[in-house]
């Protein structure tokens, strides 16, 4: 405690230099292993001389079939982003009801564990075949691979409501509206963003299989051509881009939770 | 003269085998201050439960103004022993909760006004806008203590409202509770572990034999002339007597238990 309270500053540099040291490894490993031609991979160089041209025109449209890397990511994120609104619509109070009443709690839990335990890619041909759009059975997926953490984490987290709370809104009489807005919701957002965190993660990885099999425009589509091309350097800084926006989506989330009040200790 | 809150042979189990409480016969009379003592798990706080109808008794029946308790209401008013603020309500916000649902006929500056009295009464002024989280152990006691007085309860039921304070607080508190509970004639039963507290604002004692199936022991009546205040209590004769009463009976009930 009076440690980094002492010398913020000398510790600084070793915080930020930690999580840098497993990139640098590799790195050297990866370079080692092309300068000895062990394996048959683009080198970190020509890899980095790809990344100029490709982010140079991210944002340009030459054609249909030739799209900025920029926009590609923002197709897919769109759609992670409809996904996964859609699914915090329909999860939320589904969550809630589920975690207020034990008659839906019964009906609805043995539905979403086995949801829950298919893979969520199992879900695209159900979709193709009954929608008939690759787009919407992205989106499909997307939606259902969201919906579980959400219905889950927040129904939690209106089980894990301190009884005190309960016993005051009895005490107090509160109208329903007044517990829902006041109590449970309140109560239940730290786990509604763990459940929020839980499924952006699963659907920006699910997304990038979606596209690959699918061909919908978007970053998996990217990787599917990149690896018809045998161009490895391009999968390469695809799989980079597609790893720093799920860090990026991860710290969103965390960002927001931060900013709720916190709980008494 | 019938009693506000009675007990008539109530007995309460929690599950079949463990039971609580037998065996309790109690009238409490409007605008009376009766305090509650015996061993930690005598089910001190389950009766206190059964007045709030927060629980059922088993057997037997609890009536409030004659009519059977069947559950909770904003009329019996708790003070929780954990206090139950809502962390994400400041001090202000978690008492106008109260006070919005009860003070329903009152215009919105006379709730604020409501709530500036109680606030400046247990002396929280300064914390008015702060969340529990940034609050002390004794003031969330106030803070729970100043939304239940605010609401002005036919019946207050307090479970260790003083125990996280310090002794000024203490003190403080104590009498700012006795008169505003004489001014509005508000029915007390409270649990306290403090024989002092017990003899400055009880009218009765209430002791109960140790768990498991509790029962009522004996009752003292607290014959202190009112009104009282911290220091003269003492010097009245009665006062050594009846704590030495009190003290006898929680060592004994320390040798059984």
């Amino acid at each position: 405690m009076t440690t980094t309270f002492d010398m913020p500053e000398r510790r600084l540099p070793v915080q930020w230099l930690l999580p840098c040291l497993p990139p640098i490894a590799l790195l050297g490993l990866w370079w080692l292993v092309t300068a000895t031609a062990i394996a048959d991979l683009p080198s970190p160089a020509t890899v980095l001389a790809l990344c100029g041209p490709l982010f140079g025109k991210a944002f340009s449209v030459a054609s249909p079939s030739d799209i900025g890397i920029g926009w590609l990511l923002c197709y897919s994120l769109g759609r992670v982003a409809v996904g996964f609104g859609c699914a915090l619509l329909v999860g939320v109070p589904l969550g809630l009801w589920i975690g207020i009443s034990p008659k839906a709690s019964r009906a609805f839990d043995p539905s979403i564990q086995l949801v829950k335990s298919v893979s969520p890619l199992a879900w695209l041909p159900i979709g193709l075949a009954s929608l008939h759009n690759s787009e919407l059975a992205a989106l499909f997926v997307i939606f259902i691979t969201s919906l579980c953490p959400i219905v889950l984490n927040t129904a939690l987290g209106v089980h894990s409501i301190p009884k005190g709370y309960w016993n005051l809104a009895q005490v107090l009489d509160l109208p329903k509206s007044t517990v829902l807005r006041q109590i449970i919701i309140p109560a239940t957002l730290p786990n509604l963003f763990t459940g929020m965190r839980i499924s952006l993660g699963i659907a920006w990885m699910v997304i990038v299989a979606a596209e690959m099999l699918t061909g919908a425009q978007g970053i998996g589509a990217f990787v599917w051509n990149a690896w018809n091309n045998l161009d490895l350097g391009l999968l390469i800084v695809s799989i980079l881009i597609i790893g720093l926006t799920g860090i990026a989506l991860d710290q969103l989330i965390t960002k927001l939770a931060r900013s709720m009040p916190k709980e008494t200790p | 003269m019938t009693a506000l809150l009675e007990f008539r042979h109530v007995e309460k189990r929690f599950t079949a085998s463990s039971c609580v409480l037998s065996n309790i016969d109690l009238e409490i009379h409007a605008g009376e201050f009766v305090v509650l003592v015996g061993h930690s798990g005598c089910g001190k706080s389950t009766l206190l439960s059964l007045l709030a109808g927060l629980e059922m008794a088993s057997s037997g029946q609890v009536y409030y103004q004659g009519i059977p308790v069947t559950r909770p209401g904003p009329e019996r008013m708790v003070v929780f022993q954990d206090h139950c603020l809502l962390p994400w309500l400041n001090v202000r916000e978690n008492i106008a909760l109260a006070v919005d649902r009860v003070c329903v006929d009152a215009t919105p500056t006379d709730r604020a006004a409501i709530i500036d009295r109680i606030i400046e009464v247990v002396e929280l002024s300064d914390a008015a806008t702060k969340r529990p989280a940034q609050l002390s152990g004794g003031m969330r006691q106030r803070v729970g203590l100043a939304r239940a007085l605010a609401i002005r309860p036919k019946v207050l039921l307090l479970d260790e409202p003083f125990s996280a304070l310090d002794a000024a607080n203490r003190y403080q508190l104590q009498e700012a509770l006795m008169q505003l509970c004489a001014e509005l004639g508000i029915t007390v039963v409270m649990i306290t572990h403090d024989i002092d507290e017990a003899l400055l604002l009880s009218d009765r004692i209430i002791k109960l034999t140790p768990g498991p199936a509790s029962t009522i022991h004996s009752i003292i009546k607290n014959t202190l002339p009112k009104p009282r205040n911290t220091l003269e209590i003492a010097n009245h004769p009665d006062y050594y007597q009846m704590r030495k009463d009190l003290l006898q009976f929680l060592k004994e009930r320390q040798r059984i238990s």
